[in-house]
């Protein structure tokens, strides 16, 4: 998989390979598969077409947001940041909107605020050199209050009837969000394993000093890295408000926790060079369809809390483990 | 010479009454108001009915909002340390937690400070008195209703999220209003207190049972949730929805007769109630002993629908504070 760096020496490479760490979205896959397969037969309803719809359409904000953060992860950061970067980004957007500006200048005056948040990350860990759990800390609580300041804690509705279409549209069936996301994971896979700017911040994320003497820029990739996380924010924060008609300054609350999860699932750690985008991909398909079959077979929503925070903490514990085995 | 150091002083002694007495006499008397979370449009409906009780009942009385801009009642507890060092003349406050705020409201108590808490209480601490909404009769009020647009037999599914005690409280209510009629409570489903998740968590518990009628959205959230989610299985205007509070979706959705209805809670009547409670407090009476406050106000809720919308449609405007 996407693991492989053209940059890694031999003996990375066959480290990783080792590790198993590229089989990880095949076990997922079986993973998911068993579970819905369990579904199926304990309750007819899971395979309807509008569960389904559902399910996809209820996971589809998590994974545009945990491919960001997979990235940021792979390149040997974190971003705590990404659920205000929603928050911020939806009202700054609605906003313009229901201010008359025109809907196309509104998407690309939102998406560039989601980077500018990123850049800001970015910044101050390479260029003051300090640790990305302090400097998104810090921004996830500006970004959030600089939305509850633009809003006073209102939601901001009524919006242009047009720019609804983004998040309701269909194309047989299927909710535009839903083949945007798609459209992503296969694309952001794809370039993540050919596409050298993206590719390198695998070495750049397990060797930064290696990478540094044989010629890498390391600042940039860093920075790059979170601005593409803040913009993927972005993206899923313009499918929301869409889809949700309107933009609210308590968007994307512990999103940061769920796209970790998802992130460290599918096979991202916390020190760097590792992730997956299928895996992660998976990741939020398995968390999304635990959490369906919860209300599907009526089991109590204290427990679904229960379980939704085993998987986490046994995510993480995963991921750690990994760390000290490095 | 003795004369113009008897002058001199006495120069000295009008000179500085005059820097002194405008603000010793002038003084407005500073009532503050702490919520967890500053900036949510709850509080701030809240906060105008603390202003407008305070400029009625004297202009020299000054209010002031203040608390964290995410939820976060230790720093409410540090913002009533800052009312009490200020010089506060009554604190009004919804308490983040039952029980991290106790400390600085018993602080403030000791030193003659009246603290009234609203819409969130504190139960175990010494406040002088608790304002809001009874979240049992509340849901009882919503379960009538609910049983009534059904025609007394139905199925409703809820969505709520686990924690806060008042929506346990909301919900046993609801389930108690029912009773006596022929509809009950066939599923609860886990929204996590979001907008973006409640559509996909309602849209699943109707997939689950295919035979509810009827939604209580228990908060804020997720009732335009419930109305795409009825939307997803094709239902739209055989499910009837009732939301929670008047949030600007809740008050779209209601007046475009997505949903049915939505319990109003009454944030301005708090703000207004607790307010004249903090000041009562500080009132001598004729009689001595005769000065007791209440130890509960319930504010009461209305089920408010689509012909009730229009005062909701321009909330208040956002009133700063420090």
């Amino acid at each position: 998989m996407e693991t492989v760096s053209t940059l890694a020496d031999q003996a990375t490479v066959g480290k990783i390979i080792k590790n198993g760490l590229s089989k990880r979205p095949v076990q997922l896959m079986l993973l998911t598969l068993l579970i819905s397969g369990i579904l199926t037969m304990l309750t007819p309803n899971f395979l309807a077409q509008s569960n389904l719809k559902s399910v996809a359409m209820g996971m589809t904000y998590d994974l545009i947001v945990a491919l960001g953060m997979t990235y940021v992860l792979i390149i040997g950061g974190l971003d705590l940041s990404v659920g205000s970067n929603i928050a911020i980004t939806s009202v700054v957007t609605t906003l313009l909107l229901k201010n008359g500006v025109a809907i196309p200048i509104a998407i690309l005056a939102g998406l560039a605020t989601s980077m500018i948040v990123g850049g800001i990350n970015g910044f101050f860990i390479t260029k003051c050199k300090m640790n990305p759990f302090i400097v998104t800390l810090g921004t996830m609580s500006l970004a959030r209050g600089a939305a509850m300041t633009l809003t006073s804690g209102y939601f901001v509705t009524s919006l242009p009837k047009g720019f609804l279409i983004l998040g309701r549209g269909e194309i047989s069936g299927i909710p535009f969000p839903v083949i945007f996301a798609i459209i992503l994971v296969i694309v952001f896979s794809i370039l993540l394993n050919r596409f050298a700017p993206l590719n390198r911040g695998f070495y750049v994320g397990a060797h930064p000093n290696n990478a540094e003497l044989v010629g890498i820029n390391v600042g940039r990739t860093i920075f790059t890295g979170f601005v593409i996380c803040g913009l993927f924010s972005g993206i899923a924060a313009i499918f929301m408000c869409s889809r949700l008609a309107m933009g609210y300054a308590q968007f994307g609350l512990e999103m940061e926790l769920r796209a970790l999860a998802a992130a460290v699932i599918g096979g991202a750690g916390f020190s760097g060079g590792r992730g997956s985008v299928w895996g992660t991909f998976f990741g939020v398909l398995l968390l999304a369809i635990i959490n369906n079959g919860f209300i599907l077979m009526d089991a109590s929503i204290y427990w679904q809390k229960v379980v939704n925070g085993t998987i986490l903490i046994v995510a993480i514990a995963t991921a750690v483990r990994n760390l000290n085995n490095d | 010479m003795k004369k113009i150091k008897v002058l001199f002083f006495a120069a000295i002694l009008a000179l500085s009454a005059s820097v002194i007495a405008p603000n010793a006499f002038a003084e407005k008397k500073l009532y503050g108001m702490v919520v967890f979370l500053k900036g949510s449009e709850f509080f701030n409906w809240a906060y105008a009915g603390m202003a407008d009780a305070a400029k009625l009942l004297n202009a020299e009385i000054e209010t002031e909002l203040r608390g964290p801009a995410t939820w976060d009642a230790s720093q409410e507890a540090r913002a009533i340390e800052q009312l009490i060092a200020k010089g506060a003349a009554g604190i009004v406050v919804t308490a983040g937690d039952a029980t991290t705020m106790n400390p600085a409201i018993n602080k403030a108590v000791a030193r003659g400070i009246p603290v009234v808490t609203f819409d969130s209480d504190a139960p175990k601490s010494n406040r002088t008195t608790f304002v809001g909404t009874v979240n049992y009769e509340a849901g009882k009020t919503a379960g009538k209703v609910m049983a009534e647009w059904l025609g007394g037999k139905g199925e409703v599914g809820v969505s709520t999220f686990p924690g806060p005690q008042h929506l346990v409280e909301r919900i046993d209510g609801f389930k108690d209003g029912l009773k006596g009629t022929d509809v009950k409570v066939v599923a609860v489903a886990n929204d996590e207190g979001k907008v973006a998740k409640a559509e996909g968590a309602i849209t699943a518990m109707l997939q689950a049972h295919p035979e509810i009628d009827g939604i209580f959205a228990a908060h804020g959230n997720p009732g335009p949730g419930a109305v795409a989610a009825v939307a997803n299985v094709g239902k739209t205007g055989e499910i009837e929805i009732m939301g929670f509070d008047f949030g600007g979706p809740v008050v779209e959705a209601v007046s475009k007769g997505q949903m049915r209805g939505t319990v109003g809670q009454n944030p301005y009547l708090m703000g207004f109630t607790a307010m004249m409670q903090a000041w009562a407090a500080n009132q001598k009476t004729r009689v001595d002993g005769s000065h007791h406050l209440p130890c509960c106000i319930n504010t009461g809720v209305k089920i408010l629908t689509k012909k009730d919308m229009g005062p909701y449609l321009k909330p208040p405007a956002f009133v700063s504070g420090n």
